[in-house]
């Protein structure tokens, strides 16, 4: 029986995180960082940004329709390969892991960790079904795919061979197609070249003077194109062993390069968001495709090759017819003939830009790259509603209350949706009275209702996992959820190593044994005290001075008592009150629980007493601090932010009312 | 520590420092004195066999430096006596050597005849320096068959013949008006005195005295804010006198003051200044004390106490007698002299008024400003900049630094903060600040941009999105770490060595990456370190501290010739570089560890022929002005400036003003137009500046002798004119501004002089030729001195 706080993980902190999203997100997010075309059944693959690979159809008469997602990566996807005749997907992604897939059925067959920073590129060699990864911790990995794909939950291990001496972080790597020769590009400038039979190195071409962002490799090996982002595409000869020609069509970094069959001509997107087609042989043969409107990511043919798909930075994904390659030819010297033509348009979505926390610790508020406004709820995981195209500044502004809570999460706007991250230290946090915290599920009556916001929603993130006891369960453990609201089912709940690589991701609807297992090794302690154990998040508490105010001394300057009281940090000032009454001033109102002159510790359920005087304590007796009456509402922890805002212990100074007695 | 000493024992630099720690301003004890100089002893000691060495390898050069040096010593010995009463009325830290020391040898026999002389001082018997004359006898006798013999001609009534210790005794009897004209003057310099550990400000108002063109441009920012103080107490004083001319040209028909008018005045003489801006003033003042001593052959080390009050009024740091740190000092008087310029250029951007036909004019030609305009440019005057105002001329400086550096003046006056209408007297603003703006360019007025600041550009670069995002900041001086750990064997050139440190590449990556904004996520990214600009006065730290208080003393190369590494020069190839470094300066720190050590500068005089001449401001000195005290420069040379003189000595002194009024007569004989070092017409016909006759640097020189090859001609326009060797290996050398080659008559000297550097270690002041220098910083030494800051001045090549 695995112990659930067996962290597996080593000593490293961990967290939990999920991301706020629609069920079904059929459009890219952000932008797409590689495209692979199944030529078989016209599907296209994308892999965005938005760690969300998705398929659509290209055929004729399905008008690139949306297939389906695939989504198990938490970080941007950054390279894809279609192997075994199309029937499986291999993914690298930012989130350090290889990942397996079933490409017809879009699920996720398996996941490799050897990687220990982002993975940057894929290469593939068609003839031996081999694919290598490698990134930014600068290790190419070798795998035989047929070897993955046979993978179990049972049978599990894989073995691999790297490729090691690479100096600096790997940003694009390449394969012929019989698998004899591997290059790799990095920001030292250089392209290594390797045997992967042998694992041995072969040569260092260099040349350019920025890093290499895209490698291509011609059948025969004897040809590499690479280009850079120093804005140069290099033709190299590998018998020669160097540079044979430099191509100088782009103004900025060339970042996707596709060949010809006959690699006769080259294709290229670049930063500047142009498409050239220049032909090897002659460079100043060169012919503007397109421009996009944003910087180029990826090329890819299309069905029939007479167009290309491209990527950008931008979530569409556009199709643009290509010139004949006889047509391609040096410009007229009155001006270029520009002839580009738009085929399709896959479009996408809006990625989220900006964000600002509300001082409720609740609410969101979101700016996408058009430039909506969103809010979200943060507790209940959805989103409230779109604003539209509002002033960002004024909105948070207007929404903000006057009010203290501690933080408790992070938001993270790497994949263009909001990903909540909670960490250990921060939490639980953020104590808060029902009536301010759950105004739609509090009671009227119970004001002393204290909920933790972390708490709340871990309960809820977990609840259907049954994760294993080591205490023998009985009813009350048994009571799943936070008792309040429920979570979206579809929302991915991520596990990860601070610092962001990914230990297990459950979307809850489909927690099936194998995701328990994943759970239970692997869920912070920190995470199960509280949700399984239903232990209780601890108290945060402040020391205050209760201080008569001088005007109602009146010359008893030797009899104050400073009275130095410690108090959970969310009670209200009522409850002071309420405790000058009881116990300093020592009216006729019985006892309450309210207060602590010593370290004990609250309840979290307040019974409060109803008997004795009908008045509530608040209307007899008024505290100031800092010579500001204060809202009997407001809690201590909001009084020491927005009005003592000093350091040292806070104070307060009570009176009575007129009507006292 | 004294060059020469490297192959001293250990002890020595504990030696200076002890000997530092026991300067106390106030009465030192005999028997402390005694036991100081019995520490000299031991120094002298054992410094005698690498004298000897060092005598061997150079012996003509040196037998003829000994000559002069003697003989200049005997004449500061002669002033010296007869300032023997007064010696005692000084602080009694002063018992330390005063006397100009030009070579080891001559150094090394000045203590012993000092110390001596201190002893003998209360019997003023004959004496004979037995004791001291065995531990010399060797080096005496070599004195002996150089030039004692000249010596001795002037000794009359010496007692023994064969000691030169005798000067003081013979400087009695001799005539010293005589001896003056028939002895020729050597190279004397203006020394400090060490107040208290206060080798780091010695070292640091000796490297700025040497720093080109700093001198002149001090003194006219100071003539310039005093000129303008004094306006606006005038002008207070007028409108408050509701007209009456008070303080100025009194006619035959004003009235004399009334009480109600000196009261009225009374409230506006005290004119606030801020801590910063006294400071720069009382920097001016120094060099102009300093300035004095050299012109009337003081021997006296000038105390140095009024600015450095002033500069411990600024920074509290200083406080105290502790030793401190040079760099932070530095940092701080180029702090306090920007903010001086930025004060000037902010008043006369808000009130043009103040500035008439170019330069700050005379309190009768202004006319009567409003109450609230002279409110504004009191307040802005003499108020500190807030910090608002810091960084708006920051940030507009950086702004105007990306444009051409040699248009940085005109634009710079782009940043007018406050301008307010009202205070224009002129209609058309634009017009206006365009004149403004011209004004001040030609006053020179923020020479402290021009000339310290220069622009650093940190940009990152994201691998992923390949977005560069760049920050710009003004910087006066560039820190290079030193880890210890520098792999010196790769080094062929030691110009690449700094130049590597200074532009730096650092990856972010691993655990430690960028958060990108535009990809909203962490990424790999590259941050790079360039410099769009590079001040024209270089300053270059060697961190030679990592944390801990240990001292890293490893070596690091210290070229005296950089290259440029600014962002242009970086692109051009070697041979077409637009720019190039000369070291003039370098700032060497002795000591084991961080917290003990002292302080010696070496300095040399780069040939600043342009300096002060062909002045804007000068020339409106030449205006007929009855009001004006300054004298203008002209064929009427000797006598203004003997009025000059005048106004500087010592009235104790007043004899002594005639004698160096002689002096300068024979001078004047003597040496075709040499007065006060300076030629009146350079070459080419143009003018100096007076600002040479309030704080510049006095070398004395005349033709025949044979120091003229080592020539040490100061603000040099004369026929020695000291050329650098430098020049030779430049490429290209059409060079101009600030080296001073002018046609032929370089080039035939250009094989003669070798540059000339000081080594001043407080009140001692010793030449050496660049190769000793360099063989001094060599790696090779036992005890290595250790540069910690290094000095350069721009070269323009193109």
């Amino acid at each position: 029986m695995l112990s659930h706080k067996n962290n597996q993980s080593g000593c490293k902190k961990l967290q939990m995180s999920f991301v706020i999203r629609d069920a079904e997100e059929r459009k890219h997010r952000n932008g797409v960082n590689a495209l692979q075309l199944d030529k078989n059944n016209g599907r296209l693959y994308s892999a965005g940004k938005d760690a969300i690979i998705r398929v659509w159809n290209t055929q004729a008469s399905y008008q690139n329709e949306y297939l389906h997602s695939m989504e198990h990566h938490n970080d941007w996807v950054n390279d894809i390969v279609l192997c075994c005749g199309g029937r499986n997907l291999i993914s690298a992604s930012c989130d350090s892991t290889v990942k397996v897939w079933n490409a017809h059925k879009g699920f996720c067959m398996s996941t490799l960790r050897t990687h220990k920073d982002y993975v940057q590129a894929l290469a593939y060699a068609k003839d031996k079904e081999q694919v290598a990864s490698a990134g930014l911790d600068k290790s190419i990995f070798l795998w035989d795919v047929t070897t993955l794909t046979a993978l179990t939950a049972s049978n599990n291990t894989v073995t691999t061979s790297s490729l090691s001496g690479s100096r600096d972080s790997i940003y694009s790597l390449a394969m012929n197609p019989s698998g004899t020769m591997i290059c790799s590009g990095s920001p030292e400038n250089t392209i290594r070249v390797w045997d992967p039979r042998t694992c041995t190195r072969i040569m260092k071409l260099r040349g350019h003077s920025e890093n290499i962002r895209a490698i291509v490799v011609s059948s025969d090996g004897q040809q590499v194109v690479s280009g850079s982002s120093d804005g140069t595409i290099k033709v190299w000869n590998m018998g020669q062993q160097r540079c044979i020609q430099t191509i100088h069509v782009h103004t900025e970094g060339v970042w996707a390069l596709l060949m010809t069959d006959t690699f006769s001509h080259v294709i290229s997107g670049s930063r500047d968001k142009k498409i050239f087609m220049t032909e090897l042989r002659n460079p100043a043969n060169s012919v503007l495709v397109c421009e996009e409107k944003a910087p180029v990511l990826s090329l890819c043919y299309n069905l029939d090759q007479s167009g290309v798909w491209a990527t950008t930075w931008d979530s569409d994904i556009k199709c643009w017819k290509l010139p004949r390659l006889d047509r391609v030819c040096q410009n007229h010297p009155d001006g270029p003939v520009i002839n580009t033509k738009e085929i399709a348009n896959i479009k996408g979505g809006t990625a989220i830009k900006k964000f600002a926390v509300l001082n409720d610790k609740r609410h969101i508020l979101t700016k996408d790259s058009d430039n909506n406004v969103a809010l979200y709820d943060v507790l209940k995981v959805i989103k409230v509603e779109d604003l539209g195209n509002v002033d960002f500044d004024e909105e948070v502004n207007k929404r903000n209350q006057r009010v203290y809570i501690p933080n408790w999460f992070t938001v993270d706007l790497k994949i263009g949706m909001p990903t909540i991250v909670l960490d250990e230290v921060d939490c639980y946090a953020a104590w808060i009275s029902a009536e301010i915290g759950l105004p739609e599920y509090a009671d009227p009556g119970s004001t002393d209702l204290k909920l933790n916001f972390g708490s709340l929603l871990l309960k809820a993130l977990l609840e259907h996992w049954t994760p294993v006891h080591n205490s023998p369960s009985n009813d009350l453990n048994d009571v799943r959820g936070n008792g309040y609201f429920e979570i979206p089912k579809h929302t991915p709940v991520v596990v990860s190593e601070v610092g962001g690589r990914t230990l297990v991701r459950l979307v809850r609807d489909t927690a099936g044994e194998n995701e328990s297992t994943f759970l239970n090794e692997n869920v912070p302690s920190w995470v199960t005290d509280v949700v399984v154990e239903k232990a209780m998040p601890k108290f945060i508490k402040i020391p205050f001075y209760l201080l008569p105010h001088p005007q109602m001394v009146n010359g008893q300057k030797d009899r104050i008592k400073k009275d130095r009281l410690v108090a959970n940090e969310f009670i209200q000032c009522r409850k002071v009150c309420e405790h000058v009454l009881d116990k300093v001033l020592g009216a006729e109102t019985t006892p309450s629980s309210g207060m602590a002159t010593n370290n004990s510790q609250n309840s979290q359920s307040d019974g409060n007493s109803d008997g004795g005087s009908q008045i509530p304590p608040e209307d007899r007796i008024e505290l100031l601090c800092n010579d500001v009456i204060l809202d009997p509402n407001m809690d201590l922890r909001t009084v020491r932010h927005f009005i003592w805002k000093q350091t040292g212990d806070l104070t307060f100074h009570y009176k009575t009312k007129p009507n006292f007695n | 520590m004294f060059s020469g000493c490297q192959k001293m024992l250990v002890p020595i630099p504990d030696l200076s420092s002890t000997l530092l720690t026991r300067y106390q301003p106030g009465h030192q004890p005999l028997a402390l004195r005694n036991s100081c100089r019995n520490d000299l002893d031991v120094a002298v000691r054992s410094r005698d066999s690498f004298n000897k060495k060092i005598l061997k390898q150079n012996n003509a050069a040196r037998a003829l430096d000994l000559n002069k040096n003697i003989e200049n010593q005997c004449a500061l010995q002669q002033q010296e006596n007869k300032q023997v009463e007064r010696e005692l009325e000084f602080k009694s830290n002063k018992h330390q050597c005063k006397v100009h020391f030009v070579d080891d040898k001559i150094k090394r026999k000045k203590k012993l005849s000092l110390s001596l002389n201190r002893e003998n001082r209360p019997t003023q018997a004959n004496e004979t320096n037995s004791v001291k004359s065995q531990q010399n006898s060797p080096l005496k006798k070599r004195l002996k068959t150089w030039e004692m013999h000249e010596y001795m001609q002037h000794q009359t009534g010496a007692s023994s013949s064969n000691d030169y210790i005798l000067n003081s005794k013979t400087s009695h009897n001799s005539d010293d008006n005589s001896y003056n004209q028939k002895k020729q003057i050597t190279t004397t310099m203006a020394t400090l005195c060490n107040i208290g550990n206060t080798c780091y400000l010695n070292s640091v108002v000796y490297t700025l005295r040497f720093a080109p063109r700093f001198l002149h441009n001090l003194h006219h920012v100071c003539d310039d804010m005093s000129e303008i103080t004094q306006k606006l107490v005038y002008n207070k004083a007028k409108s408050a006198s509701l007209g009456r001319n008070i303080g100025g040209i009194q006619g035959p028909n004003t009235r004399s003051l009334s009480t109600k008018d000196l009261a009225s005045i009374g409230s506006f003489v005290d004119v606030p200044k801020t801590n910063r801006q006294i400071a720069t003033e009382k920097l001016h003042e120094l060099y102009t004390h300093l300035y004095r001593n050299e012109v009337i052959e003081s021997t006296e080390a000038f105390h140095a106490d009024t600015f450095l009050n002033a500069v411990q009024d600024v920074s509290s740091i200083f406080e105290g007698n502790q030793q401190q740190d040079a760099h932070e000092f530095l940092m701080c008087v180029l702090d306090s002299i920007r903010e001086t310029c930025n004060s000037l250029t902010k008043v006369i951007t808000e009130c043009p008024d103040i500035v008439a036909n170019g330069f700050v004019s005379l309190p009768e030609k202004i006319e009567v400003q409003t109450t609230s305009q002279r409110k504004t440019m009191v307040q802005s005057l003499f108020r500190k900049l807030s910090k608002d105002d810091k960084s708006k001329m920051n940030r507009n400086d950086v702004a105007m630094k990306d444009a051409d550096a040699k248009d940085t003046n005109n634009q710079k006056c782009g940043v007018i903060s406050n301008l307010d209408d009202e205070l224009l007297c002129a209609n058309d603003k634009e017009k206006n600040m365009e004149k403004v703006n011209e004004k001040i360019k030609k006053m020179g007025v923020d020479f402290f941009t021009e000339d310290f600041e220069g622009v650093t550009c940190s940009s990152t670069k994201c691998l992923s999105c390949e977005t560069i995002t760049e920050q710009k900041e003004t910087m006066i001086d560039l820190s290079v770490p030193i880890t210890g750990y520098e792999n010196l064997d790769q080094l062929d050139d030691p110009n690449l060595f700094i130049q590597n440190l200074c532009i730096t590449r650092e990856q972010f990556r691993g655990e430690n990456k960028y958060r990108c904004e535009v990809c909203t996520g962490l990424t790999e990214a590259i941050r790079t370190v360039s410099y769009p600009i590079l001040p024209r006065l270089l300053i270059i730290q060697l961190k030679r501290f990592s944390g801990g208080m240990e001292k890293i003393n490893n070596y690091i190369p210290t070229p005296f010739n950089l290259q440029c590494f600014c962002s242009k020069c970086c692109l051009l190839p070697e041979s077409e570089k637009l720019h190039t470094y000369r070291l003039y300066s370098v700032i060497t720190h002795v000591g084991a560890t961080l917290s003990v050590g002292h302080y010696i500068a070496y300095t040399t005089s780069l040939d600043n022929y342009k300096d002060y001449h062909d002045c804007p401001k000068d020339k409106r000195k030449n205006q007929p002005n009855p009001a004006s005290s300054i004298p203008p420069v002209g064929s009427q040379n000797a006598e203004k400036s003997q009025g000059l003189m005048k106004k500087y000595i010592f009235k104790s002194r007043a004899t002594s003003s005639g004698d160096v009024t002689r002096n300068i007569k024979n001078l004047n004989g003597s040496v075709k137009n040499l007065t006060n070092g300076i030629d009146k017409t350079a070459p080419n016909g143009s003018i100096s500046c007076q600002s040479i006759n309030c704080c510049g640097i006095l070398m004395k020189n005349s033709p025949g002798t044979s120091l003229s090859k080592l020539n040490i001609n100061i603000n040099g326009v004369s026929d020695h004119l000291r050329h650098n060797s430098y020049v030779d290996n430049l490429p290209n050398s059409s060079l101009n501004d600030d080296c001073g080659n002018f046609g032929g008559s370089a080039s035939s000297f250009s094989k003669q002089s070798e540059p000339l550097w000081f080594m001043c270690d407080d009140d001692k002041i010793k030449t050496m030729t660049q190769r000793e220098f360099e063989e001094l910083l060599s790696p090779n030494k036992k005890i290595m001195v250790t540069p910690y800051l290094l000095f350069y001045a721009r070269m323009d090549l193109r």
